[in-house]
């Protein structure tokens, strides 16, 4: 019988050992908070309420811009997108995405100029334009409530790496990673400030200290000005890897862009 | 009824700013001259209120506002410990967060410039 007790040895271990990746899992899960978790009630009442929420004046924009014929083509997205309640369901929770056009990841005002450009003949306009922003807010609202489901496509594997890399290199004169302080100190203060976990759920946002709104790139910036150090630029391959390994750290989180933050 | 007393002054605006607000009132089918009024209006009489109730609160996030006293400052001043909550108290103050002007700015990078580097990986 020495071989039933060794059949059961294995398969206790295998339950146990099971159980514990599912535990494991299942804490995981439990400990990611998005930024919104942080803020005061105050605040998460003004992300709450539609009337109240600032973005939604980029959101208004953006519905307008999403209609508006471009002069060459008189085309608008609307032309090909049609509703964009209906077409652009869950698009912004999969972003960043590799372009076969560039051969590299973009990040959504990248994919709207790529549109602007091949589709509409108009002319690529500045990441963190207005007009940007405001298009990337109405887009991002249709996948409100979505999970972030970045691709499982391989070709974004590179990306990931290096924004990992990025995310956890000390930098600038107080030589701090991102890591540093939105993993290993999260929850805590830092001046008069709440660290959250960095999980990018709500952009493009509004946030209190700009009174406008900003993509995740210009947050980014901020805190690299933060630690004294230089920022990359707006579209840097750098960047893009950011946002490409943040967007896999948040997999599963729930998007509620346009979100409000201080 | 009272004879209307406007008087005309000389001031001085971002160009950008004007540029902007130029728009706005295009859109809005009035005039800079009406939405100065209106703004101003709104800051004298929120600021004739606190000051009637001798609440502080308003003076202090103005002067926030103007860049007289920093965050630290104006936390202190306010009773309160977040930025969180400076900020909000600034949105529903209808105020707009500083600006630094230049040479605030260029004597943050000599500061900064003269702080010793970390050690980068």
């Amino acid at each position: 019988m020495a071989w039933k007790r060794l059949l059961f040895r294995i398969f206790q271990a295998l339950i146990l050992s099971s159980g514990a990746v599912l535990v494991h899992a299942v804490a995981h899960a439990e400990t990611r908070k998005s930024g919104f978790d942080f803020m005061h009630p105050a605040t998460q009442a003004m992300q709450n309420d539609d009337a109240q929420n600032p973005a939604m004046l980029w959101v208004a924009d953006g519905e307008a811009q999403w209609h508006l014929q471009q002069s060459e083509t008189t085309k608008s997205c609307a032309s090909c997108h049609g509703d964009a309640t209906k077409s652009m369901r869950g698009v912004a929770a999969r972003y960043p995405a590799f372009s076969n056009t560039t051969a590299k990841p973009i990040n959504l005002q990248q994919r709207i100029n790529q549109c602007r450009v091949s589709n509409q003949k108009a002319a690529a306009l500045p990441l963190e334009h207005q007009t940007l922003l405001a298009l990337e807010a109405y887009i991002a609202l249709q996948s409100r409530g979505q999970k972030l489901m970045q691709s499982n496509d391989p070709k974004l594997m590179q990306a990931r790496k290096q924004g990992e890399a990025l995310f956890n290199l000390r930098m600038g004169q107080l030589d701090l990673s991102c890591k540093d302080c939105h993993q290993g100190n999260a929850g805590k203060r830092l001046g008069g400030n709440t660290i959250p976990q960095a999980h990018p759920t709500a952009y493009p946002l509004y946030r209190l200290e700009w009174q406008a709104v900003g993509s995740l790139q210009r947050r980014l910036r901020n805190c690299m000005t933060g630690i004294r150090a230089e920022a990359f630029t707006y579209g840097s391959d750098e960047m893009l890897a950011l946002e490409v390994f943040l967007a896999q750290r948040a997999q599963g989180m729930i998007n509620d862009a346009p979100g409000v933050r201080p | 009824m009272t004879a209307s007393t406007t008087v005309n002054f000389t001031g001085s605006v971002e160009k950008d700013l004007l540029k902007r607000v130029k728009i706005i009132a295009a859109q809005n089918d009035t005039s800079i001259n009406a939405l100065f009024n209106a703004e101003l209006r709104h800051l004298v009489e929120t600021f004739d209120a606190a000051e009637r109730n001798e609440n502080q609160n308003f003076k202090n996030l103005l002067a926030f506002s103007l860049g007289q006293i920093d965050e630290l400052v104006a936390m202190e001043r306010l009773g309160i410990d977040s930025d969180e909550s400076l900020f909000l108290l600034m949105a529903h103050a209808h105020l707009p967060m500083p600006r630094l002007s230049d040479t605030q700015t260029r004597a943050m990078v000599e500061k900064l410039h003269s702080l010793p580097l970390g050690a980068a990986v």
